[in-house]
C-alpha cells in the first residue's frame, strides 16, 4: 500500500475519531520526534520508539472510549499526568533502547568476531580440501579488485 | 619367384610349434614343405584332426599379398581332383611370435611340378600327352570355373603339378591375388600391360589364354619369346597378335593348331571358352576366327626414338614414356599422323576432346596428364587405364589400390584416376560395351564417393576395405597380425600393446576404415573427433570410445592390457577433473577397469563429458564460494563486525525487534487485563 492511501485512511479515521486523534497527537509526540529524526529508510527509530509509545497511550484511548468519544474527555485525558507520564514513559523505555543496545550489540560483535573468521578459514580449508589449491586461485585473482574497493 | 613378391619362407623359419585351425587342422610349421610352396608363402606339413590319412599342406600367406578370401571361399565348395582347391582356411595365433597369419590347407598334390622353378621354360611334350594329359584331363577344372564364374588366374608351368602317368594338375590359385604371380607371357595383352597388383580378378577367358600359352610352350618346349622381357614380350604380341608372337611359323602339331589359335585369341570375344575346347575335345573340328592385326598407317611415326606404324604399338610405347607422350600430344604431329597416315577422325577427335579437357583442368596442375592418359585409350582402347607410371585394369583398381598403398607414388597416382574419372572414361572409350561395365563404374562411384571424404575412417583407406572383401587390415598398428575379422582386431592390438610395440593411441586411419565396415551405428560424430591426430587429448578420448565400442559389439574377452595402455594414456584426463575426492574415485575405477580390460567402463570414466561437465560446475561454484568467504574473512579481520556503521546497523534492527517484542507482551497483558 502506497504512502498516500494510508495518510488518507488516517485523516478519515482523525475526522471520525477527531477526540481520540487529538488524545494521541498529543500523547505520541516522542514518536513523532523519533519519526522525524530517523534517518533510516527501514524506520527502526521511529519503530522502536512508537510501538511502546503506542502501548503507553492505550490507557488514556480506552478510557476515552469508555466515556463517549467527547471533546472534554480528550482534553481532560491529555491534562491528566497520568496518562502524559505513562504515555511518555513508555516512549522513553524505547528511547532508552534504542541508545542502550549498541553497547551490548559492540560487545557481543567483538567477542564473536574470532569465531567467525575461525568459521570462514575453515569452510575455506574444507573447500581447498574438496577441489584442490586450484580453488584458491580466483580468490587471489579477484583480490586486488576487492582491496581496491575497501581503499575507495 | 617375382620380385615383387617377399619372400616370407625365408623368415619363417623359427616357427616350430603346432597349432590347431578351427579344431580341423593340425598345422605343423616344424616341418616344412618347400616343393608345394607358391610365390609369398611357406609351405608347411598339415594332418586333419578328423582321422583322414590323405596327406596335406598348408600354406602360410602374407598380408602385403593377401589371398583371394571370396575365392576361397567359393572354391573350397568345388571338388575336383585335377585342381588344388582350398579344404580349410582361416587365421591362426602361431605361438613363437603371438602372431596371427592366414593359412590355406590343401591336398597335397599327386606328382611334381612341371618346372621347379618359375621362370624355367617347360618340357617338350609329345601331341598326346598335351591332348590327353593336359587338355582333356584339365577339362572338368575349366568346367568347374566357368559354371561357377570363377577365375584360377595362376595357370603357369611352376604351377602344373605332372603325375607319373603324365597327367597335369591345376595348382592352388588362392594364396595371392589373381595374377599377381603370374609372368606376363601367360597374360593376356592388357593384363600383361597392367602392373602385377592391377591385373584384377578377370575373367575365366583369361585362364583359356593361359592354358593357350602352356599348350604352346609344351607343343614347342618354349616358344618364340623365351628369354626376351616383359616389355619385348608385349610389344611382340600388339605388333604380331598372341599368336604369331608365340608360335609364329613354327611347327606345331596340327590337330593342336586350332585351340591353339582359339586360346590364344586377342580379342576376348572371339576366344575359346568352355564349349569351343569341349566341342573340340569330341572331335568337332571349329575353325577359330583370325583377330585382324591392328591397322597400319601408310607412314610411321616417330616416338621416343623408334617408328612406330600402328596405333596400338604408339600406345604401348607412349606407356612407358610419359614425359615425352605429353610433349608429342601436345603437339601437331600425333593429331596429323592419326588424320592423314591412319586415316582415322574419330580417334583424331577423341584425342582433340580429350585435349580440351585436359586444357579445362588445367588449373588442378594435373590437366596434360590426364588429356596424355585418355589419348592412349583412344590409340588403344583394350589396353588398361594407364596413368603416369601406374597401368590398371578398369576392375582392379581397388585391389591395385590395397597391394600399392604403402609404395611411395602410388597413391597419389591412384587417388588422381579416381578423382579425374578415368576408368568412367576408359569405359567410354571402349568399342564394345560389356554389361559388367555397370557394375564396375558403380562401384567405382562408391569408391569415389569415399575417396574424396578426407575424414578419418573413409579415404583412400576405405577404398582398400570397400573394393576388397575380406582384405586384411593394412594397418602398421596390428604389426605382422593377418586381422581379416573384426573380432580379431582388437586381440591383435592386445598384443601389439602387450609387446610394448605401441605407444601412442592404437588408432589410425586404417584402423577407422576396416572397423567401420563391420560396426553398427552411425560413427560420423566419433570420425570428426579423430580427424586430427595432434590435439592428442581429443584423439585419445575418442580413441578409447571407438575401442570400446568395438569390445562391446565384437570381442566382449577382457583387453587388459590395452586397457591398461589407454588408461595410462588418459590418466592426466583424471588428473584434469578439480574434485579430490571424485579423482580418487576416478583412480580407483581405473584400476579396476585395467585389471578387468573391460574398455567399456574405462570409456564411461575417462571419456565422459556429462561427469567433466559436473565437475567443471561444481569447481565454478566451489571458487564463487571461496572468494566470497575470502571477502567475508578479509572484511571480518578488517574490523568489519565492530565497525560504528555495522554496530549501529545491527543495534538498529534489534532495538526494534526487542521494542517490537516488549511492545507484544505489554500489549497482550494490557488486553488482558482490560477484558477481564
Amino acid at each position: 500500500m502506497g504512502r498516500l492511501p494510508l495518510l488518507i485512511i488516517l485523516l478519515l479515521l482523525a475526522v471520525f475519531l477527531m477526540p481520540s486523534a487529538i488524545l494521541g497527537c498529543v500523547l505520541m509526540v516522542p514518536s513523532l520526534v523519533a519519526f522525524v529524526v530517523d534517518r533510516n529508510k527501514q524506520r527502526y527509530l521511529t519503530m522502536t520508539v512508537g510501538l511502546p509509545n503506542f502501548c503507553g497511550i492505550l490507557p488514556a484511548l480506552t478510557s476515552l472510549w469508555e466515556r463517549g468519544q467527547t471533546f472534554d474527555g480528550a482534553f481532560s485525558g491529555i491534562a491528566d499526568p497520568w496518562n502524559m507520564m505513562v504515555a511518555y514513559s513508555a516512549a522513553g523505555f524505547g528511547w532508552l533502547v534504542y541508545f542502550g543496545v549498541p553497547v551490548i550489540v559492540g560487545s557481543y560483535l567483538s567477542i564473536s568476531t574470532e569465531g567467525k573468521i575461525k568459521q570462514v578459514r575453515k569452510y575455506q580449508d574444507d573447500l581447498v580440501e574438496a577441489w584442490g589449491e586450484s580453488v584458491r586461485q580466483s580468490a587471489s585473482a579477484a583480490a586486488p579488485p576487492d582491496d581496491k574497493e575497501d581503499d575507495e | 619367384m617375382p620380385s615383387y613378391i617377399k619372400e616370407i619362407a625365408g623368415e619363417l623359419d623359427y616357427l616350430q610349434h603346432p597349432v590347431e585351425l578351427d579344431g580341423k587342422f593340425e598345422l605343423l610349421p616344424a616341418e616344412k614343405l618347400p616343393e608345394f610352396q607358391s610365390p609369398g608363402t611357406l609351405a608347411i606339413n598339415a594332418v586333419s584332426m578328423k582321422g583322414q590319412a590323405t596327406p596335406l599342406v598348408a600354406l602360410i600367406c602374407q598380408k602385403e599379398a593377401a589371398p583371394r578370401a571370396a575365392t576361397i571361399r567359393l572354391m573350397s565348395r568345388i571338388s575336383c581332383p585335377v585342381m588344388l582347391v582350398p579344404i580349410g582356411s582361416g587365421t591362426v595365433v602361431f605361438k613363437e611370435d603371438n602372431t596371427r597369419r592366414y593359412v590355406v590347407i590343401f591336398e597335397r598334390p599327386k606328382g611334381k611340378r612341371l618346372v621347379p622353378q618359375a621362370g624355367m621354360s617347360p618340357p617338350k611334350f609329345d601331341e598326346d600327352d598335351i591332348i590327353h594329359g593336359v587338355i582333356e584331363n584339365l577339362l572338368p577344372a575349366f568346367r568347374e570355373l566357368s559354371s561357377r564364374t570363377l577365375t584360377h588366374r595362376a595357370i603357369r608351368p611352376d604351377n602344373i603339378f605332372l603325375t607319373s602317368d603324365r597327367r597335369a594338375i591345376l595348382g592352388e590359385a588362392v594364396s595371392t591375388p589373381a595374377g599377381y604371380a603370374q609372368p606376363v607371357l601367360y597374360e593376356p595383352i592388357d593384363s600383361g600391360m597392367a602392373s602385377p597388383s592391377g591385373r584384377a580378378e578377370g575373367t575365366v577367358l583369361d585362364d583359356y589364354y593361359s592354358l593357350g600359352v602352356l599348350i604352346a610352350e609344351l607343343a614347342m618346349g618354349g616358344t618364340l619369346l623365351d628369354k626376351k622381357t616383359d616389355e619385348q614380350i608385349i610389344e611382340a604380341k600388339i605388333k604380331l597378335g598372341s599368336y604369331g608372337a608365340l608360335v609364329g611359323q613354327s611347327r606345331v602339331p596340327l590337330k593342336l593348331m586350332e585351340p591353339l589359335r582359339g586360346l590364344l585369341s586377342d580379342d576376348p570375344y572371339e576366344r575359346w571358352g568352355i564349349a569351343d575346347l569341349e566341342m573340340w575335345a569330341n572331335g568337332r573340328h571349329l575353325s577359330p576366327k583370325q583377330v585382324p592385326l591392328p591397322q597400319k598407317a601408310v607412314r610411321s611415326i616417330s616416338f621416343a626414338g623408334k617408328d612406330y606404324l600402328t596405333a596400338p604399338l604408339l600406345a604401348n610405347s607412349m606407356r612407358m614414356h610419359w614425359t615425352e607422350s605429353k610433349q608429342l600430344i601436345a603437339g601437331d604431329q600425333l593429331d596429323s599422323w592419326i588424320r592423314r597416315a591412319l586415316s582415322n577422325d574419330d580417334m583424331a577427335s577423341l584425342i582433340k576432346a580429350a585435349q580440351q579437357t585436359g586444357q579445362a583442368l588445367a588449373s588442378t596442375g594435373s590437366g596434360d596428364d590426364r588429356t596424355a592418359s585418355v589419348a592412349m585409350m583412344a590409340l588403344d582402347p583394350s589396353a588398361p587405364i594407364t596413368y603416369k607410371s601406374t597401368s590398371v585394369r578398369v576392375n582392379g583398381l581397388a585391389q591395385a589400390i590395397a597391394l600399392d598403398f604403402f609404395q611411395s607414388g602410388k597413391l597419389e597416382q591412384y587417388l588422381d584416376i579416381i578423382r579425374m574419372k578415368l576408368p568412367q572414361a576408359w569405359v567410354t572409350s571402349q568399342v564394345r560395351t560389356k554389361p559388367e561395365f555397370v557394375a564396375i563404374i558403380k562401384q567405382l562411384e562408391s569408391v569415389e564417393q569415399s575417396v574424396k571424404n578426407m575424414t578419418a575412417g573413409y579415404g583412400m583407406e576405405r577404398a582398400v576395405y570397400a573394393g576388397n572383401e575380406g582384405w586384411p587390415c593394412l594397418s602398421p598398428l596390428v604389426g605382422d597380425n593377418y586381422v581379416d575379422d573384426i573380432k580379431n582386431l582388437l586381440p591383435a592390438l592386445e598384443g601389439m600393446v602387450a609387446a610394448g610395440r605401441i605407444e601412442g593411441a592404437p588408432v589410425d586411419r586404417h584402423i577407422l576404415a576396416f572397423s567401420l565396415k563391420h560396426l553398427r551405428g552411425n560413427q560420423d560424430a566419433l570420425l570428426k573427433r579423430l580427424n586430427d591426430p595432434f590435439k592428442r587429448d581429443v584423439y585419445n578420448r575418442a580413441s578409447l570410445r571407438f575401442l570400446a565400442e568395438m569390445q562391446k559389439q565384437h570381442s566382449p574377452q577382457p583387453l587388459p592390457a590395452l586397457s591398461a595402455h589407454m588408461a595410462d594414456l588418459l590418466i592426466d584426463a583424471v588428473e584434469t577433473f578439480n574434485n579430490t575426492a571424485f579423482r580418487k574415485q576416478l583412480r580407483d575405477a581405473v584400476e579396476k577397469a585395467k585389471h578387468d580390460g573391460q574398455m567399456t567402463t574405462l570409456q564411461m570414466i575417462l571419456d565422459n563429458a556429462h561427469i567433466q561437465d559436473q565437475d567443471k560446475l561444481g569447481f565454478t561454484q566451489a571458487q564463487a564460494m571461496f572468494t566470497n568467504l575470502e571477502a567475508q574473512a578479509t572484511w571480518l579481520e578488517k574490523g568489519g563486525l565492530v565497525s560504528d556503521e555495522n554496530v549501529r546497523m545491527v543495534s538498529e534492527k534489534t532495538s526494534a525487534v526487542i521494542s517490537a517484542v516488549c511492545s507484544g507482551v505489554a500489549l497482550v497483558i494490557m488486553t488482558i487485563s482490560w477484558v477481564l
